[in-house]
Order: C-alpha cells, then structure tokens, then sequence
C-alpha cells in the first residue's frame, strides 16, 4: 500500500515536473534571419510563433538575425544577431517569486522587463533588473550596459574569495567592463555604443504575441555538436546544468571522440566514459 | 469758334477727368487687391507652418520618444519641421521664406537677424501685438513679411529650454550647453516670420491696370469718333443748310432752296417754321407788290 502510494506521488511529481519543463515561457514573435534553438539537444528552425519553452537556447546566427521573444508574464527580449542567449529559468509554473535568468554568451539584447525581476548574466558580469529597459552588448571578453529606463544592478563576475561591488546604474547611464579589470561607468553611451546599436533598439519593443495564436510545427535540425556545447560546458553556475544535459551526447561516437580528447575537462563525463577508473580496488585479505 | 469745336473741347475736358479719376480709382482698388491677396498668401503660409509644428507635436514626436533616449532628432522639434517643410518648397519657389526667428536659439541658423531682432523686441514689447505686416527690400525684390510672436506657451517647451541640467542629455551632445536656454514661462522668445515676394501680384495688378485704361482710352476715343460724326450728320450738316437758305432768303433770293425736312426731330421742327416763315415771307413781298 505505501508502496503504491509513493509510486503514485512520483508519477505525479513525474508529471509535474514534465508539465513544468514543456509549459510555454512566451511566444517567439520577430524570428528574422538565419535563427536555430536548442531543445534537449536538437537544433530547431526557429518561426514566429513558436512557443518558448524551459532551457531553450537561442543561436541568432549573424548580424541580419533578430529575435524576439514576449514572455507570458510579461516582459519582451531582442535579440540581434550573431548571440547566443540560453533563456534559463524563464517558466511561470514554478518561478513566481525568482528572477527569470538568460545567459547570455554574445550578442546585442533588449529586455524589457516588466514587474518580475530580471537576471541577465553575461561572461563577466551578471545584471538585475526589474521593471526597467536595458540594452546589453556582450561577448567573452566585454560587458556594456546601458539603463534605457528604470535602474539595474550591475554585479562584476569576480574570483572566489574576492570582495564584489555591486554598481547602481540610472535610466540613461552606461556601465561597461573589460575582462576583470573594474567596471566604468558614464552618464552617458559613448557614441560607438550608439552608432553600432541595432536600429530596432532604438524603438520601443512591439508586443505581438497576440497575432500568433497557432503554433507552428518547428523542422528538427541536427544534434548539438561538442564545439556548440563547450560555451555552455565552461566552468559556471550552469555548467552542471548542461552536463546533465549533453550526456545523452555521449552515444555519439563523434562527441564521444571529442570528449575524450580533451577528457580532464568533463570529469562528470570522465565516469561515464571510463567507469573502469572509478570501480574501487579490489583488495587482497591477508596481503 | 464752331460748335463742333466748343463741342469737343468740352467733351474732351470730360474724357479727361473721367479717364483720370478712373485710373486713379482703378489703380488703387488694383493695387490694394493684390496686397490682400499677397498678405492672403503670407496668413496661409503661417497656417501651414503651424499645422506642420502641430502634425509633428501631436503625432511624430510621441512615435519617436524612445529614439530620443539615443540620439536627439531634430525632426521631432516642431520649428525644426516647419523650417524644413518650407526649405523644401523654396526649392522650387526660392523668393518665398520662413524662419522661426529666435532671439536666443538652440539651433544657430534660427537666429534673429538685425531687422527679424526689431520685430522680437515689438512683439515683447508691446502683449496685445498679434501680428505685424510689413515690407522691405530685398536683393530679389520687395518683399511682404508677415509675422507673429513665439512665446513659451507650454511648459513642455520648458524641459528643453530652461537650463542644461534639465534638458536632454542627448540634446545637449548635439547643440552644446551654450545656445537655447534660460527661456522662461509666456516669454516670448521669437518670431515666426514668413516672406512672400511682392513682384507677381504687384506686377498683374499692373498690368491689369495697363489694360484697363487702355480699354478705356480706346473706348473714350471711339466715343469721341461717333459722336463728331453723329453730331456732324445729324446736327451741324443739316444747321449749315438751313443757315445757307435763310442767308440767300435774306438776300432776296426766293428761290434758293426748300427748308423741308423728313426728320421729326428738333432740326426738322426748325426746317418746318423756316419753310412756313419763307411762305410768309413770299406771301407778304407779293401783297406789298
């Protein structure tokens, strides 16, 4: 009997967590351009319409790409291409009182944040933000923040063990940081940053999400190769995340290969691929 | 003198007179026509010109509020559209102008001249002054000027204007911090001035003026003709002859012709009593026989 019970409340889980992960975060609205997302670990061909869903990965893959996605609790991201944003923990379900976090690896993004809060974590900076419109440039080496309106909260990524300074930004300034060097902030955006500022930016983000009412059928692609997967394996706070997630990877005989070149870097991995490593010694009694 | 000479000299003193008061007249009804309807044309300019400040007021800026957030756009500062707007009429119509003259502008070229200066300091002199018309010369001709006041009507023209610390950053990159503040609340600040060339109009009436009076001449002048000729064949001819006949009657000669007239009118009636005094006149030479 209480066997029985506890098999039900784990299907129930099961299927709770399942409704979770598939329920729509939003609706991708603008999909311009050559645009793919990761679901699991296929490539997608993403159109307008789609739905959002939990851990999608979104590959804006050059500059003539846009993408926007309108989330069902509110808010609206643009993104211009060539980035690479994971739209994380965005799920309504079970996410009403945190942060709906995107990583974003490169790229040019707007976010229009509505009245729930905002985390946007960049390579060497993570943004707060709520009820407020920012506009984030970022690739690997570079932050740039610029407070359209509202004020965000600009968090350098710093070593463990070294002490954070954790800067305001106001509607209309700029906050920029290189590498780990300090952060820089200005009343103002250098005129670069503006000159090179996609031009729907400066416009106010358009919701469309009532135009879409269908979703439509997205054309599977091909699997996630190692080299796409390494930006999301690198060390972080998602890494354990995406590990979980590529290992059904390792039936591929190429990523395998690949995996095993360069094997001390995914030592999760490293139990998998090579249990031998990892069985405890047998001892001999009396020698 | 003859009577067809004291006829014309009168009827000539009367053409004159007339053909000058007409041309007077005329020439000032003509003249002032087309002021009116050059100043016609300066009021439809300015309406224009507000319409555009209003269309961009009301309906582009709004679109743009963001974008300002970036870079400013002049286009969404009404003076600024007006001012293109006609730029690019003058295009094609060069003699024709509109400036949102400004004592103390953002944008350098709405400074006020010397003269557009004056009509400032008249508008800020004078609150129950609406709108001054004038006229001046200009390299390309005389030219009509129309203009009305600026004033600091609304305090969203004061979020620009009021001081550098207050007005948009991205404004302030683009025009300096020097120019185009310190504006205060029903202030006036400037001028709208529009220019209309006074040479078409002033030239039509002209001519208009032209041909009338020569119409009129023409028309004096046929009048003058017939009435010579009517007054020759119907009176001075017809006088002539009846003056011949009672002259050879007075002189005895009887015979010299009859005084009949076919007409009724008052040559005939004189040709009547002639022939009936010449009857007379027989009857009693032959009683006196």
């Amino acid at each position: 009997m209480v066997e029985t019970s506890r098999s039900i409340v784990a299907f129930l889980l099961l299927l709770f967590a399942a409704s979770a992960a598939a329920a729509e975060a939003g609706i991708y609205t603008i999909v311009d351009g050559d645009v793919r997302v990761l679901r699991d670990t296929a490539w997608f061909r993403l159109a307008p319409g789609a739905r959002a869903r939990h851990g999608d990965i979104v590959d804006a893959g050059n500059e003539y790409a846009q993408v926007q996605l309108e989330w069902t609790g509110g808010g609206i991201m643009n993104l211009q291409g060539p980035a690479l944003v994971h739209t994380g923990a965005v799920v309504p379900a079970d996410n009403k009182s945190g942060a709906a976090e995107l990583v974003v690896q490169r790229g040019w993004i707007k976010v229009a944040a509505g009245k729930r809060p905002m985390r946007l974590r960049l390579p060497n900076a993570t943004l707060d933000f709520v009820d407020a419109i920012v506009v984030v440039r970022g690739d690997a080496e570079r932050s740039e923040l610029f407070v359209e309106s509202g004020s965000a909260k600009f968090i350098p990524v710093v070593a463990r063990g070294k002490a954070q300074t954790t800067l305001d930004a106001k509607s209309g300034e700029y906050l920029e940081r290189s590498g780990d060097r300090a952060a820089v902030a200005q009343p103002r955006p250098p005129q670069a940053f503006v000159t090179a500022l996609p031009r729907q930016f400066r416009d106010a983000l358009p919701a469309l999400a009532a135009h879409f009412a269908e979703e439509p059928e997205l054309v599977r692609g091909r699997e996630i190769t190692l080299a796409e997967a390494e930006a999301w394996l690198a060390p972080g706070a998602s890494r354990r995340t995406f590990v979980r997630r590529f290992t059904p990877r390792l039936s591929d005989p190429a990523f395998r290969t690949g995996v095993n070149a360069r094997i001390t870097a995914y030592p999760e991995w490293d139990r998998i691929l090579h249990p031998e490593k990892y069985r405890p010694k047998e001892t001999v009694p009396g020698k | 003198m003859k009577l067809i000479w004291k006829f014309n000299l009168v009827l000539l003193g009367i053409f004159l007179l007339g053909f000058a008061i007409a041309g007077y007249v005329s020439y000032r009804a003509l003249q002032a026509n087309a002021r009116e309807e050059i100043v016609q044309n300066a009021r439809l300019m300015m309406e224009a010109a507000l319409a555009s400040r209003t269309y961009t007021s009301t309906q582009v800026k709004p679109l743009l509020e963001t974008q300002l957030k970036y870079a400013f756009l002049p286009q969404t500062v009404p003076a600024y559209a007006a001012t293109e707007v006609f730029n690019e009429m003058r295009k094609r119509h060069p003699d024709y102008g509109y400036k949102e003259a400004t004592l103390n502008p953002t944008n350098p070229r709405d400074r006020a001249s010397d003269w557009e200066a004056d009509l400032v300091n008249v508008f800020r002199g004078s609150q129950s002054s609406k709108e001054l018309i004038g006229e001046r010369d200009t390299p390309t001709g005389r030219t009509l000027y129309l203009a009305r006041p600026i004033d600091v009507s609304s305090a969203s023209c004061l979020v620009c204007h009021s001081s550098v610390e207050v007005a948009p950053k991205t404004m302030v990159d683009l025009y300096g911090s020097a120019n185009g503040f310190g504006w205060k609340f029903q202030e006036v600040i400037g001028a709208q001035i529009v220019s209309v060339p006074m040479s078409v109009p002033i030239t039509r009436a002209n001519e208009t003026f032209r041909a009338f009076m020569l119409s009129l001449a023409l028309v004096f002048l046929a009048t003058f003709v017939l009435l010579n000729v009517m007054l020759h064949m119907m009176v001075i001819r017809r006088v002539t002859r009846l003056a011949s006949i009672a002259d050879q009657v007075s002189l005895g000669n009887l015979d010299a012709g009859d005084f009949k007239s076919k007409s009724r009118d008052e040559i005939g009636v004189l040709s009547e009593a002639l022939g009936r005094m010449k009857v007379s006149l027989v009857q009693a030479m032959r009683m006196l026989e």
